[in-house]
């Protein structure tokens, strides 16, 4: 019935949608993760950080896709037909097709915990059921936020709503002291890990016999928990709140087509919480891996080899703000709008988004005595990986504005790309160490952005 | 001035418009069809877009499948549901769409203020699309599509949701802009609404024009009194009182 929905008229986006299979669909994202996950797995010397790691990971993963997935697909008026029908628990089946989507990323797993399950076949089955629950942690919270907030188109004139959106930040961010605990930042990672053995995430590094127990005690409590949240989740994206602005007249922003579809863009971003936990959490992931690294005393280039890792973000962070358009995009198909202007305005939303994050990781990097040159390839080396992103996704035939195919084939060749990318602007900085690496780098990525950028406008 | 010559158009096997053609001169042409006969599809490749499969569709001088983005400067489109940015304010729309269709600041603020005094949505410039009710959110579409003072308008369904106010100063509109030689595609069901409005008529049905005309032509034609039994008649759906019955039966 969803693939046969009349509400949709945007053709791309209805071949895609009768194509999906959800079946095939897990099973690619799974290939993908298991193919990830044997280098998850040999690059862990400690077991106990492989544990922790993966753990928070999955729950993290599992967050991000409930909430980004879950309201874009929404957005798309897939479900639209689905409410009209006398079908019981229509929205606990809806979040159990995006439960099974999240399930897909316990294929980075795998390998580790068959290396496990070669020491102890009991302590890889528990570890495995541990992680089964982080995804459905990470679920859960992740309907938690949209009962909470997920659907509420908001201006961001009210405090109430800005302190809810940092209360649920700074609750991420606690998650992931243990991250920082564990790497061994206070040098005595595993005495607090046993001595909070009952709290998630470190319940992972239980001795499997009282790891089970702990486990059906978490799973007890988190099983209704996700019953209730996941029908409020699903409702407040088919019965969204909003919040109302006092009313002013109309008055005429400054600046021309692209600007107008930037802050357009932006907003969207902005005023869905889902967004803003996409592009906040690959911050959220790195930052606290810089400041480790710095704490540790660890070496310049590997402070600015984080920041370029973190520009590996764009493709996803691209995604977002293209997949961000949903039905809407009809509206803006009726407008003197080119495919050039709308890529356009799309790659520089998301340049600017991703430089800000590392501009700000640069910053932090900064404290450890980073140079500041660093700064300029903070800003140089995302901006081409967004416009490297933004030419190989919208390279479909045609003039017409939409959203391309970003399927997990595409996504996954596209990262493949960029992490080349990274690599070879990054060479120089790994050979010379000193000014002349970062000049060559810098050098370098301006000249692949004006290449890029003139391949865009022709 | 709308000319459409041999017009085709299908999705994946299926064809919904099999060899289309019709002129729109300085006039309001009324498109009327029953559900899935390919008006919304044909008014969409008139506005530039869709793509059509066959055929040639020149809208002001300019071939819409070669130029879609000039077409679009000089049309107007009102979709049969308009899909607008859920999470922007009416304000932020219409800049967002003046910005686009490169209205002056002075020219945009006027035509803006002027507009949603007409249609009173003063009070909604600053909430959000999605707070909106269907009547205004059509409203917010409407004074969209006519922000740019386009030389051709194509309307889908435009009178759905509005109040009589509204409906009858779109109404004035419509024919204050045929007087100054616009060409409009106007399409509805509500058969009292094309027999006031339309200076012609084109029934669609299975994605072929069946029958085009004066209202009055188009009666004698059929031999009956009313468009709706016209419309029917053309659509073969006259025989209906058989499916009534059908459907009281228990």
């Amino acid at each position: 019935m969803m693939k046969r929905n009349p509400g949709i008229s945007e053709e791309t986006l209805l071949r895609r949608i009768r194509r999906f299979s959800v079946r095939k669909s897990f099973l690619m994202l799974f290939s993908v993760f298991l193919f990830l996950g044997i280098f998850v797995a040999y690059s862990y010397s400690q077991q106990e950080s492989m544990k922790l790691s993966l753990a928070l990971f999955l729950f993290f993963s599992s967050i991000f896709m409930t909430s980004v997935s879950l309201q874009q697909t929404t957005a798309s008026g897939v479900f639209e037909p689905l409410r009209a029908m006398p079908i019981v628990d229509v929205e606990k089946k809806i979040s159990i097709l995006f439960l099974i989507d999240s399930l897909s990323i316990l294929g980075i797993a795998v390998p580790s915990v068959i290396l496990l399950a070669l020491q102890s076949l009991f302590d890889a089955v528990i570890f495995l059921f541990w992680l089964i629950f982080a995804i459905l942690f990470g679920h859960t919270v992740g309907m938690a936020f949209l009962a909470l907030f997920g659907a509420r188109i908001a201006m961001r004139s009210k405090i109430l709503s800005k302190i809810f959106m940092a209360g649920f930040v700074l609750f991420l961010t606690l998650l992931m002291i243990p991250g920082f605990v564990n790497s061994g930042i206070f040098g005595e990672a595993p005495e607090i890990s046993r001595k909070y053995y009952y709290i998630y995430p470190f319940t992972v590094l239980c001795k499997p016999e009282i790891g089970f127990f702990v486990l059906l005690a978490y799973t007890a409590l988190l099983f209704p928990i996700y019953r209730f949240l996941s029908k409020k989740g699903v409702n407040a994206l088919f019965d969204p709140k909003f919040e109302r602005q006092l009313q002013t007249s109309f008055r005429v922003f400054r600046g021309g087509k692209t600007l107008t579809l930037v802050l357009k863009d932006l907003k969207l971003v902005y005023r869905h919480p889902s967004g803003l936990v996409g592009i906040i959490l690959p911050f959220l992931l790195t930052a606290p891996q810089i400041i480790v690294a710095g704490s540790l005393g660890g070496k310049e280039s590997l402070l600015i080899q984080i920041v370029s890792v973190f520009s590996l973000f764009s493709p996803i962070i691209l995604g977002l703000i293209t997949r961000g358009e949903g039905r809407e995009i009809d509206f803006l198909r009726a407008l003197p709008v080119s495919k050039k202007e709308f890529v356009l305005a799309k790659v520089f939303t998301t340049s600017l988004i991703i430089c800000s994050g590392s501009v700000a990781l640069t910053m932090i990097g900064y404290f450890f005595e980073i140079s500041p040159m660093a700064f300029l390839i903070a800003i140089s080396l995302p901006m081409t990986v967004s416009f490297l992103s933004a030419l190989y996704l919208f390279n479909y035939p045609g003039d017409e504005v939409g959203i391309p195919e970003m399927g997990i084939r595409r996504m996954a060749t596209l990262f493949i790309l960029c992490t080349f990318l990274v690599a070879i602007l990054m060479t120089p900085i790994e050979i010379f160490a000193d000014l002349r690496g970062y000049g060559l780098t810098f050098f370098l990525s301006l000249i692949l952005l004006a290449i890029i950028f003139r391949k865009m406008r022709n | 001035m709308i000319k459409i010559k041999d017009l085709r158009k299908s999705f994946g096997k299926k064809e919904v418009l099999k060899g289309i053609s019709l002129e729109v001169r300085g006039e309001i042409y009324g498109l009327l069809g029953p559900n899935g006969s390919g008006k919304t599809t044909l008014m969409k490749i008139v506005a530039g877009i869709l793509k059509p499969t066959q055929g040639e569709v020149i809208v002001g001088g300019i071939n819409v499948e070669k130029d879609p983005l000039k077409t679009k400067e000089i049309v107007g489109y009102v979709p049969e549901t308009p899909v607008l940015y859920e999470s922007l304010t009416v304000s932020e729309l219409l800049n967002l769409v003046g910005k686009i269709r490169g209205l002056k600041k002075e020219e945009l603020e006027k035509r803006v203020s002027n507009f949603a005094k007409a249609f009173e949505i003063e009070e909604f410039m600053n909430s959000l699309i999605a707070t909106l009710s269907f009547g205004n959110r059509q409203k917010v579409a409407i004074i969209s599509a006519l922000l740019h003072n386009p030389k051709v308008l194509i309307l889908d369904e435009i009178m759905n949701g509005l109040d009589v106010k509204s409906a009858k100063i779109l109404r004035e509109l419509l024919f204050r802009f045929r007087s100054e030689g616009r060409s409009i595609i106007f399409s509805t069901h509500i058969m009292p609404f094309a027999e006031m409005l339309c200076d012609r008529i084109g029934v669609i049905y299975e994605g072929r024009i069946v029958a085009e005309g004066k209202v009055s032509d188009l009666k004698d034609l059929s031999k009956v009194k009313d468009l709706e039994d016209v419309f029917l008649k053309l659509t073969r759906g006259e025989d209906i009182s058989d499916l009534i019955s059908a459907l009281i039966k228990p």
